[in-house]
């Protein structure tokens, strides 16, 4: 598409989307039911089933805008040095911080420019050992172009090991062997430090989200080839490669709700779900929690008169954070007895983080709320100051201890792409971790 | 009459109360739609996620600030629920099969350019959620920078950037493909 005048653009815009045809004649609050079931009367006058489609395009955009993307530097890998002494500390849901040996590693596939490489998720077991997902997008054309960078000196070196022969979204690891990579169709395991890697997979079935903590990992998968959609989890011994099923309770595992996030620390979970639009959910938000491994689980009431819930993140057994929507913006809960109940957490000083915003916290007073902005506050929410805000939108990925942790960054610079950030004084201070 | 009654107070008071809410809510229907159509590319499915918005902003609406319009309030609302379709059950329906969310005809007068605009059409349904948001309200439903930014929550500086950079993806999509 060449450069076009404002007009112009807008002109091939509305020719590409069209307009609607409007079967309705406006909104009507007053003929939903008695039970909130309101299927019946969403779409009035067209009776349609839902039209079947697909998702998943978000990665044939990175590979396509990859592709197109040309760096010269080379990517030097060097020799991994012994790693330094791990910290300890709170784990966060995306890193579990362990006693880490050092692994013997495989080479994996070169990435050709250091910033060709975009980077998309990232786990740690230390503050030293890290993973990193991303994307080759100087070297690579096609599919399989995802990588796994691994340093253990702290993010001074990196060096590239094999990944799972298909384009992946997501990583962790527990400890230096033993790590899965997943797609929406995929749980892949290493249990060699990433030398080889085992398929999993569910007929029919989308993974939504992945995690492990002690002696499990943790997947929430959904029904994508039935009209009795249902999501689940499964858990396997993180040794095992043996998926079972957990039970959820009652409607969640209906058409009734999407996942939104999951959370482990130790052998406890929070998931946390969101009503699926026209599903006939009175609840808009639910929170599951569990405290023996999923064994069983038990339910909170969360974001009440909120929109929904955006993020959850668990410090501890008995210490959670959550981002509500409140339709524009997020309001950030909090729950100090193991999400029993969560409560909204009073402001002295106003944010206006929006409605996508992201929350993560080493304790029940320090968190770190990201969305246009990364903010920090040291009294339970109540105050903020800005840690970053350089035009980019912001995720907290999590901590690894209290003092280490990530976040990525989407958008403003130059080029357009995403970046890693670290913290090493508990979100006081941030820096971009390059990939030498 | 129930329903209103569940939402608090009398049910002659939660009634009048609705239809007053209703009524605010009535001048934005037009183009809630178009930005859920623009969004999801099915009437069926934006007129569903439109007026969950509507329910969603009626149970929720306590949380407009004074002095806060509610335009940008309840566009905000649609375009969340516009995404939480896309992660539904129902969106993943198709499987592997070709996505269809684009599958409404294009205008007979435009069919001179079709492959053009079906390639568009493709490269806008790869954008993500967020790019895509930003392409719809300033290029679709034509809104200034400066409401796109109150829809968004993000400042008029970051709009900015993200639809630069969303046109680039888009001619980055595009490159292979003929132009449009």
């Amino acid at each position: 598409m060449e450069k076009l005048t404002p007009d112009a653009l807008r002109a091939r815009i509305h020719a590409a989307i069209g307009e609607p045809e409007i079967t309705g004649r406006g909104f009507d609050l007053g003929a939903a039911p008695a039970d909130g079931r309101r299927r019946w009367w969403l779409g009035q006058g067209s009776g349609a089933a839902p039209t079947p489609v697909r998702v998943g395009a978000v990665l044939a955009v990175v590979v396509a805008v990859a592709s197109a993307v040309t760096v010269g530097t080379v990517l030097h890998l060097r020799s991994l040095p012994k790693p330094a002494g791990s910290h300890s500390g709170p784990a966060g849901p995306a890193t579990h911080p362990s006693a880490s040996a050092v692994p013997t590693l495989a080479v994996g596939p070169p990435v050709t420019a250091a910033d060709g490489f975009l980077p998309q998720d990232v786990t740690a077991v230390s503050a030293d050992q890290w993973w990193v997902l991303g994307h080759d997008t100087a070297g690579c054309t096609g599919a399989a172009c995802s990588r796994i960078l691994v340093t253990l000196d702290g993010g001074q070196t990196f060096a590239s090991i094999p990944t799972p022969p298909a384009s992946v979204t997501g990583l962790r690891f527990r400890d230096p062997e033993d790590g899965w990579a997943y797609s929406s169709t995929t749980v892949w395991s290493t249990h060699d430090a990433g030398a080889s890697w085992s398929a999993a997979t569910w007929s029919g079935m989308t993974i939504e989200d992945l995690e492990t903590s002690g002696s499990y990992v943790y997947a929430v998968v959904c029904a994508s080839g039935s009209g009795e959609s249902a999501c689940s989890m499964r858990r396997s011994a993180t040794e095992a490669d043996g998926w079972e099923p957990l039970s959820l309770p009652g409607d969640v595992e209906t058409l009734r709700y999407v996942p939104k996030s999951l959370n482990v620390h130790g052998g406890y979970i929070a998931l946390a779900f969101g009503a699926s639009p026209g599903s006939g959910a009175v609840q808009l938000s639910r929170v599951l929690t569990s405290g023996d491994d999923g064994e069983h689980f038990s339910e909170a009431s969360i974001c009440a008169g909120a929109m929904g819930v955006a993020s959850l993140y668990v410090v501890s057994s008995e210490d959670l954070w959550a981002a509500c929507s409140t339709g524009m913006l997020a309001d950030v809960w909090s729950s100090t007895d193991g999400g029993a109940v969560f409560t909204a957490v009073p402001q002295s000083s106003g944010y206006d983080e929006p409605s996508w915003a992201t929350v993560a916290a080493t304790s029940a007073t320090h968190l770190e709320l990201a969305g246009t902005e990364l903010l920090v506050s040291d009294d339970g929410g109540r105050t903020y100051r800005v840690a970053l805000d350089n035009g980019d939108s912001w995720s907290i990925v999590g901590f690894t201890t209290s003092e280490d942790g990530f976040a990525l960054s989407s958008g403003g610079g130059v080029a357009g792409t995403t970046g890693l950030w670290r913290t090493v004084d508990a979100g006081a201070d941030w820096y971009e971790v390059t990939f030498p | 009459m129930v329903f209103a009654a569940a939402l608090g107070g009398t049910a002659d008071e939660s009634v009048q109360d609705a239809a007053e809410f209703e009524a605010r809510l009535q001048p934005l229907y037009s183009e809630a739609i178009r930005l859920a159509y623009g969004m999801l590319h099915n009437s069926t499915l934006a007129e569903d996620a439109a007026q969950e918005a509507a329910l969603r902003a009626w149970r929720a609406r306590g949380n407009v600030r004074d002095g806060s319009e509610l335009r940008p309030w309840f566009l905000a609302i649609v375009a969340n629920c516009c995404r939480d379709v896309r992660r539904s059950s129902w969106w993943r329906l198709g499987g592997g099969q070709p996505a269809v969310e684009f599958a409404e005809p294009v205008a007979p007068d435009r069919n001179e350019h079709r492959e053009a605009i079906y390639d568009l059409r493709d490269a806008l349904r790869r954008l993500g959620h967020r790019d895509r948001l930003v392409i719809v309200l300033r290029y679709y439903l034509d809104l200034s920078h400066e409401d796109v930014a109150a829809v968004t929550g993000q400042t008029e500086t970051a709009v900015r950037a993200r639809a630069s950079r969303a046109l680039r993806r888009l001619r980055l999509d595009l490159a292979s493909e003929d132009d449009v």
